[in-house]
């Protein structure tokens, strides 16, 4: 209000091609009120994708489950393929069964043990850091195969 | 290293098959999801490339318009 009264005698820059002018603008308006109805649709398809990727996850868990249920079904061929690390393990447990008797031995033991503890703690691990753990270990699997 | 036969049981290797059944179907419903996804991801990128058009297009006719409104009529 006081601005209108400020301005008695107010000045004016005189436009060419006002025609061209308001047509631009005009143009402008609708590209970007086209540019608003398409993001509808780009988040329509989006939302749909994620609906989608949704699925896609809980399909892919199917199967995995599907497949441990498999290798539920058909008998544990693992000692026949794997004889190397049998004997590792043969031979830790002998370690094991040296240590106990001796008195001073049984503090090595003991220093072992938290290892065990320490192997724990990771058991707190996400998703990812499970099925990096479900990979390494089928890897390790099928290179004992090879 | 001699291979060991193996032997599944007829009832179990019955539930293998039926499994591997389910794992083929759902492995099909998968590969059905993942195509849908794609096909929506390139319209997202058909849409993507709409706007940098359309915005190219803006940006050229402010330009026009603010051209015109430095060159004021005499």
């Amino acid at each position: 209000m006081k601005m209108a009264e400020k301005e008695e005698n107010p000045l004016f820059v005189g436009i060419s091609g006002g025609d061209e002018l308001r047509r631009g603008m005009l143009e402008c308006s609708k590209g970007i009120l086209e540019s608003l109805k398409e993001y509808e649709n780009f988040k329509s398809f989006r939302e749909e994708k994620l609906g989608l990727i949704r699925k896609f996850r809980g399909e892919v868990k199917g199967i995995s489950k599907l497949i441990n249920s498999l290798r539920t079904c058909l008998p544990k061929v693992k000692d026949v393929g794997i004889k190397k690390p049998e004997v590792k393990k043969v031979e830790k447990a002998e370690v094991v069964k040296v240590e106990k008797p001796g008195v001073k031995k049984v503090e090595k033991i003991k220093v072992e043990k938290p290892k065990v503890v320490k192997i724990e703690k990771p058991k707190a691990k996400t998703e990812l850091e499970k099925l990096e753990d479900e990979l390494r270990d089928i890897e390790g699997k099928l290179n004992s195969l090879s | 290293m001699v291979e060991a036969q193996v032997f599944v049981k007829i009832e179990n290797y019955k539930d293998v098959l039926h499994t591997v059944g389910l794992i083929k179907n759902k492995l099909n419903e998968a590969k059905g999801t993942l195509n849908k996804v794609k096909e929506l991801k390139a319209k997202e990128d058909l849409e993507l490339e709409g706007w940098n058009n359309k915005l190219s297009e803006i940006e050229s006719k402010i330009e026009g318009i603010d051209h015109i409104l430095f060159e004021p009529s005499s």
